[in-house]
């Protein structure tokens, strides 16, 4: 353990017959500065990331920091070290001091080198939890000081991620094609919320999160502007999925003064992230796993195959239920009945087709699974309260609006219908 | 592609344990090698390649950097920690170390100058250095800053040296915003006629440099030197 200015405090018996390359170094000039550098500059790292850092001390020799901390102060550190993650005879002479003294301070620097424990890859990692702990238990009250930064850039590094797989995936990385994939993931993490998939709706946060930081990471305001959209959507497709309207009322009611309080990018991610949390809580308490993962299996089926005609028997069949009880688990967990949410589903791949495809609208009508025009347009009516044609008409005529809609930042075309899918909207169609 | 060609004659010479023997070419193996963490085989690749006259950058882009691009990318899966990260980086520093001083041999003439760091609180440096020796190997002189610059850093060193172009890494959502405040600074100080500024690294996307007032967004390590060829509005 040293101090703040980098001075000993405790050591190790271990650690004393073992320094022997240390006292050869920092003997020799600058040594002994350069090693109080090294740890101040670890346990800087520590405290940043909220987290026990491994790193080099000097040369190739391995040092794992923690920071102890008196009431948010950095009072002392703990530094293991040295060590070595490889052989001492693996080390290139470029990576060892070279000592220009006699033969018997050479024999001396290779035998200190010798005696340098060589810690496996896991082992290192490993300490470095344990020697974090120790500093956890050594702290007053304790380091849950950092918890929260550890947090933070724990996200801040699933969010770069993220940002990289989107440059990725997409070569030419313009605003309106970030829209549209904003737009696809609103859709894919209504339906996870409402399928319970806790982990699949936070990944998708992520990547929204990811999208709006990839183009407005350096104003601060708008973020903030965006971010508070984002969450004011998720609460509604929240209450759509069951979580009680009274209570999201109040917490968007503290939205407002809460988001005026954060003054980073970082507290605010995390911030949301944590909402949104609150937000699945609210749903889920009551909510039967069993059935979600039932009905996770029927509505995959259903996305795969709507473009065939579907009967009840067969989708309960494939998901090994009896059709009264699928019917059942349906009306119970999408409020809308099985035939309705197949149609929803059906008009839903039908208006990407007329808006994104010259296709004719018999032949779309076949395509998601409709026997017959009439039959199509008559379910599409019902549904989106206009025909076919004059759906695809209306988006053509419009195409200035759905340009500047698109390159909204955050959320292009975004009206009632596009956000949140049908199921959550036609109760009983 | 000189390496298929001569790929034949060398795997008879060369004996290595812990790489794959079967290995397709010398490039792949000491991509391996990288990601083994196995700095003998690393050198011993490396030089050998050398000797026999593989081109350097192709030493450099198809063998040693694919090889860390593979194990950042096994750390970011979970499969490596960052001891078994630090080792890859430490085998790549080895290849590096033998090719950067024939690299900057083989260059004379100079194109321009350039200043290159990672941002404030950013410590990541294993890109920005493969930056700098794919620069130098192009014909800049590169003044490196190393890690962890400030704006004002950056400024002084773009004044004293009287480079053209500034370039600046980040591998952090966190640190990003740096960047915009080191452009600012070279506004208030009316240094921006004088120097183009680049930006690259993981998170950072081409909407944002240009939102920063970046001049030029730099895609992956390689591209840096035609990106700083054409700031300087050579081709």
């Amino acid at each position: 353990m040293i101090g703040t200015k980098g001075e000993d405090l405790w050591e190790t018996d271990s650690r004393k017959s073992r320094r022997l390359l240390c006292q050869i170094f920092t003997a020799e000039g600058d040594g002994a500065k350069a090693c109080r550098n090294s740890h101040k500059k670890a346990v800087r790292e520590s405290i940043r990331w909220g987290e026990a850092v491994i790193r080099n001390c000097c040369y190739s020799l391995m040092q794992i920091t923690a920071p102890v901390m008196d009431d948010g102060k950095w009072v002392a550190t703990l530094v293991a070290s040295p060590f070595l993650l490889i052989e001492p005879s693996e080390l290139q002479p470029e990576e060892l001091p070279s000592i220009l003294g006699s033969e018997e301070e050479k024999r001396g620097l290779r035998k200190a080198i010798f005696s340098i424990p060589v810690v496996r890859d896991e082992e290192a990692s490993d300490a470095a939890k344990i020697l974090y702990y120790l500093a956890d238990q050594l702290s007053n009250p304790n380091l849950s000081c950092l918890t929260k930064v550890h947090e933070i850039q724990e996200l801040q590094g699933k969010i770069a991620d993220q940002i990289r797989d989107l440059k990725a995936l997409d070569k030419d990385f313009n605003s309106s094609s970030l829209a549209k994939l904003s737009y696809d993931e609103e859709k894919e993490i209504i339906v996870k919320i409402r399928l319970g998939d806790r982990d699949g709706a936070k990944e998708i946060l992520y990547r929204l999160l990811a999208i709006t930081l990839s183009q407005y990471l350096e104003n601060f305001e708008l973020l903030k502007i965006l971010v508070l959209e984002l969450l004011i959507f998720l609460s509604r497709a929240a209450v759509e999925a069951g979580a009680k309207a009274e209570g999201i009322l109040g917490m968007k009611y503290r939205f407002l003064t809460e988001l005026a309080g954060i003054k980073d990018q970082e507290n605010l991610c995390l911030w949301v992230v944590k909402v949104f949390e609150k937000l699945m809580d609210n749903i889920y308490h009551t909510r039967n796993v069993k059935n979600y993962q039932r009905l996770k299996k029927t509505l995959d089926f259903i996305d795969a195959n709507y473009s065939q005609p579907l009967s009840v028997e067969e989708i309960a069949r494939e998901v090994c239920l009896s059709p009264s009880r699928l019917s059942h688990i349906v009306k119970e967990e999408l409020g809308s009945t099985l035939g309705g949410y197949i149609s929803k589903i059906r008009i839903d791949k039908a208006k990407n087709l007329l808006v994104d495809t010259e296709t004719s609208i018999s032949q779309i009508a076949l395509e998601v699974g409709f026997p017959d025009q009439s039959y199509f347009t008559k379910v599409f009516k019902k549904i989106e309260k206009c025909t076919p044609k004059a759906f695809r008409q209306n988006v053509s005529q419009s195409p200035e609006l759905n340009k500047n809609l698109m390159n909204l930042p955050g959320r292009p075309f975004y009206h009632q219908d596009a956000g949140i899918p049908a199921v959550f909207q036609h109760s009983g169609a | 592609m000189i390496h298929r060609e001569i790929n034949p004659i060398l795997t008879g010479n060369v004996r290595l344990d812990s790489v794959d023997q079967q290995g397709s070419n010398m490039l792949n193996r000491l991509s391996k090698a990288v990601v083994m963490r196995d700095c003998r085989v690393v050198k011993e690749l490396t030089e050998r390649m050398v000797k026999v006259g593989v081109d350097l950058f192709e030493i450099l882009n198809d063998g040693l950097i694919p090889g860390m691009l593979e194990a950042s990318e096994r750390f970011r899966r979970g499969e490596f920690f960052i001891p078994e990260l630090l080792m890859s980086s430490r085998a790549l520093k080895i290849g590096l170390g033998i090719l950067r001083p024939l690299i900057q041999e083989s260059q004379k003439d100079v194109l321009g100058r350039v200043v290159i760091g990672t941002v404030k609180f950013d410590l990541h440096d294993i890109g920005k250095n493969l930056v700098i020796i794919l620069l130098e190997g192009n014909g800049f002189e590169v003044i490196d800053l190393g890690v962890d610059a400030s704006p004002e850093k950056f400024m002084k060193a773009v004044e004293k040296n009287q480079a053209q172009v500034l370039a600046m890494s980040s591998l952090l959502t966190s640190t990003m915003v740096w960047m915009k405040s080191t452009i600012e600074l070279l506004h208030e100080s009316g240094l921006n006629g004088r120097i183009k500024t680049m930006v690259g690294g993981a998170p950072v996307t081409p909407i944002f440099a240009k939102n920063i007032g970046a001049d030029a967004y730099c895609r992956e390590a390689t591209s840096a030197p035609a990106v700083a060829k054409s700031l300087m509005g050579l081709k």
